[in-house]
């Protein structure tokens, strides 16, 4: 790669950045339409986890594992997430950091506290 | 058939080949008992699913050699599609994938989708053209959800003008060859009480054979018999023998574990035409991790069993893992070698276990000849003793531990549903030492190979709740396995292809493999052995030395074996590509690359 592209490419992902935070930003007034949008990518993003945990969470006994039951998990945000980005190595959680991004694994977090993690 | 003559005569074998071939227009179109027995005659058709009635899954073509596979190149390719998951709970796989061994019949082949799904494409002209396409319709979520491993489906048998196919939802089916019309559909298996079909059906006589699966559900495992032209059932024979039959006492608890003690058999058994029996392999005891469950040795679990053919009558077993603890099903085909095995003549069967141990037992009786083991990796007994039984096996018990650490066990817990206090690390994994891609032989070198995958895992024991309902369509496991990469006790999964010298049971050579070996392997008489990766290499080896000799990445994931046909003079070489079934959806951490893999359902074909 030459030094210009190299230096286009540079501004344009600077570019990219600044377009990608913005989104960020207007969360706060979070339409509808966005949260339907986060929902679906999150029961997507779910799928992986199925095989182990249900569909409805509730986890048990299976033939890779015995997951916990995400239904009445006692974790907070920081702390799923941490779980999905690293596993537990000895216990049969996998780590996702190698093929979801942090994007991901936020929304997929987000997804089980909304659909799954009893609210107070 | 006569197999000594078959083994040790080659020159006369080659002019008869011709002969056949030339004869073969004639028998065009009509697949009868005597070509399905003698299917060397026809090395330019595939017309049995291991090839032949032996499960040799050697071709005995020679255009493709060592001396020019480095030029094979894509032929063609077509797209089965058929990739839709299905399930809903307990077990929901996101995709399905491929596992047949196409057929191929003068020119023709026909084809099998995870669902089922029955493809004849007319390849004569190097091209391929579709014939026609059944889809059985499977409902995608009722038995999709009491299945353990993918939605599976290893491929169709021919009979006459018929084509045989299995579907998931435990149906066996006939449809015309020539136009691909039902003419006849039967109900075998039941998924409501967790019994599915994954395995090809075997045609014996005028009678079609089939196994069932379920042994993580509670189902107590059959081989069925239907007439193959009306789809009326003749015999079925239970691999766990009932009350007043021998073998039932090994099952020594008294509230009935043997009603569901698993013993499936998802893999296509073998054929003998002149002791008229068939060979088969049994699944693991069920629940699978809870063995005390189930105290006793569990017959016919975990063993390979002999049945005549015309009644199913019991003729014989041979159990390689008693009161298993570690889900070791003896699933894999049965290899027939007639030959001298240290100095003697026999008539053998060959197994490549989970347990990471090969057998050559003699077929008329079930006995023991040898036993070796063709993993790295193996922790759970001190080897075989002289009768074939696992040395660290325990006569005093009836709940085996085997070598300490190793099995999972309830330890001082004794509530249902509680885990148990013992976990166990065990080498090979669940996965095996082998699973069911099937090993070949090859009669020019007189070796076995064998798809390896090199594993450990760990597991924990639940106490599994008494008087199992398969109808309650739920995992009856009585605990899981787990592992992970990062994890140092279990590791990362590599494979092999490890050779076997069948003459003395000696491990003549290893080529090794990043992933586990989960395509199948063909042997060839142009001195190739072929298989497929889990990274989408198709390769071929040299089958003296197991020196690379050509690969090539189809960039997707192969757990399917190749086979090979001839059309329009020329040999070709194909292989179903699409990784399905159980790795990517309960073993991937143990090979961290493969979750990137994009499922993919396509025929591959390659020539010179
Ligand atoms: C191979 C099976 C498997 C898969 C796939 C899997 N998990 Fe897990 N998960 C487990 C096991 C086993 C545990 C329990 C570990 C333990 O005992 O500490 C667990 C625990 C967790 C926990 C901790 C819960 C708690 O309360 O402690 C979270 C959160 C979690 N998983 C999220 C996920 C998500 C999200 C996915 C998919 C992206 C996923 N898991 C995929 C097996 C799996």
């Amino acid at each position: 790669m030459g030094m210009r592209v190299r230096i286009v490419l540079g501004i344009f992902s600077l570019l990219l950045a600044v377009c990608v935070m913005l989104p960020g930003v207007a969360m706060s007034q979070t339409s509808t339409a966005d949260a339907a949008a986060e929902l679906r990518k999150g029961k997507r993003l779910y799928k992986r986890c199925v095989p182990c945990h249900k569909q409805d969470g509730s986890g048990g006994p299976s033939y890779g594992g015995y997951a916990a039951n995400l239904r009445d998990t006692q974790l907070n945000h920081e702390e799923i997430v941490a779980v999905i980005t690293d596993g537990r190595r000895k216990k049969g959680m996998p780590t996702f950091k190698p093929i979801l991004s942090k994007g991901e694994i936020e929304t997929v977090a987000k997804f089980i506290q909304t659909q799954f993690k009893a609210e107070p | 058939m006569n197999v000594v003559w078959k083994v040790s005569h080659r020159g006369v074998l080659a002019v008869l080949l011709g002969m056949t071939v030339l004869a073969m227009t004639a028998m065009a179109g009509n697949v009868t008992h005597d070509r399905l027995v003698n299917s060397e005659n026809e090395p330019g058709n595939w017309i049995n699913h291991h090839g032949n009635y032996e499960a040799h899954r050697f071709s005995g073509l020679t255009q493709i050699n060592k001396s020019n596979v480095a030029d094979l190149k894509v032929a063609f390719t077509w797209a089965l599609g058929d990739i839709q998951g299905g399930g809903t709970a307990p077990v929901v796989f996101p995709f399905s994938g491929l596992e047949g061994t196409p057929l191929a019949e003068d020119g023709f082949l026909y084809i099998t989708s995870g669902w089922g799904v029955v493809t004849k494409l007319d390849v004569r002209g190097g091209r391929p053209v579709l014939m026609w396409r059944y889809d059985p319709e499977a409902d995608k979520d009722w038995a999709p959800s009491v299945t353990c491993c993918g939605i599976n489906n290893r491929g169709v048998a021919l009979h006459g003008e018929k084509v045989v196919g299995i579907v998931i939802d435990g149906r066996v089916f006939a449809l015309n060859k020539n136009d691909g019309s039902l003419l006849w559909e039967t109900q075998v298996a039941d998924p409501g009480i967790a019994e599915v079909m994954t395995g090809a059906p075997l045609v014996v006589k005028d009678m079609v054979l089939t196994g069932m699966a379920g042994a993580e559900f509670g189902v107590r495992g059959w081989i069925a018999a239907l007439d193959v032209n009306s789809g009326k059932e003749i015999w079925r024979t239970h691999t766990i023998p009932g009350p007043g039959e021998p073998g039932h006492e090994t099952w020594k608890d008294d509230y009935g574990a043997w009603k569901t003690g698993g013993g499936s058999t998802w893999v296509t058994g073998s054929y003998d035409p002149e002791l008229n029996i068939i060979v088969w392999g049994t699944a693991n005891p069920g629940p699978d991790w809870d063995n005390a469950y189930r105290p006793g040795d569990n017959l016919w679990t975990d063993s390979t069993i002999g049945l005549d053919a015309d009644t199913g009558k019991f003729l014989w077993g041979f159990q390689h893992t008693p009161n298993d603890p570690y889900d070791y099903d003896s699933i894999a085909e049965n290899t027939f070698v007639d030959t001298n095995i240290n100095g003697q003549y026999v008539r053998a069967t060959l197994h490549a276990n989970r347990n990471g141990f090969a057998y050559a037992l003699d077929r008329s009786s079930g006995k023991y000849i040898w036993g070796t083991q063709f993993v790295k990796k193996l922790n759970w007994t001190k080897g075989l003793d002289e009768n074939g039984r696992p040395a660290s096996y325990d006569p005093n018990t009836d709940i085996q531990t085997y070598e300490p650490g190793t099995a999972a066990g309830r330890g001082s817990v004794t509530e249902e549903g509680e885990r148990g206090a013992v976990e166990g690390i065990s080498c090979p994994a669940h996965t095996g030492g082998k699973n069911w891609p099937p090993t070949a032989y090859s009669p020019h070198t007189g070796l076995y190979y064998i798809p390896v995958i090199e594993s450990c895992n760990k597991a924990f024991a639940q106490v599994a709740p008494k008087n199992w309902d398969p109808a309650s369509r739920e995992w009856f496991l009585g605990g899981a396995p787990y592992f992970t990469f990062e994890d140092p006790a279990s590791g990362r999964i590599t494979g092999s292809v490890t050779a076997i010298d069948v003459s003395t049971g000696a491990v003549r050579g290893k080529w090794e493999t990043k992933f586990p070996l989960l395509g199948g392997i063909m042997a060839t008489a142009g001195g190739l052995v072929f298989t497929g990766l889990a990274d989408g290499g198709v390769v071929a080896l040299d089958a003296d030395t197991l020196q690379e000799l050509w690969r090539f990445e189809t960039g997707s994931g192969i757990n399917a074996p190749p086979m090979s046909y001839m059309a329009g003079g020329k040999q070709y070489i194909a292989i179903l590509v699409g990784l399905g079934g159980a790795w990517p959806q309960w073993f991937t951490d143990s090979t961290p690359e493969l979750k990137k893999a994009v499922p993919s359902n396509v025929l591959y074909v390659f020539s010179l």
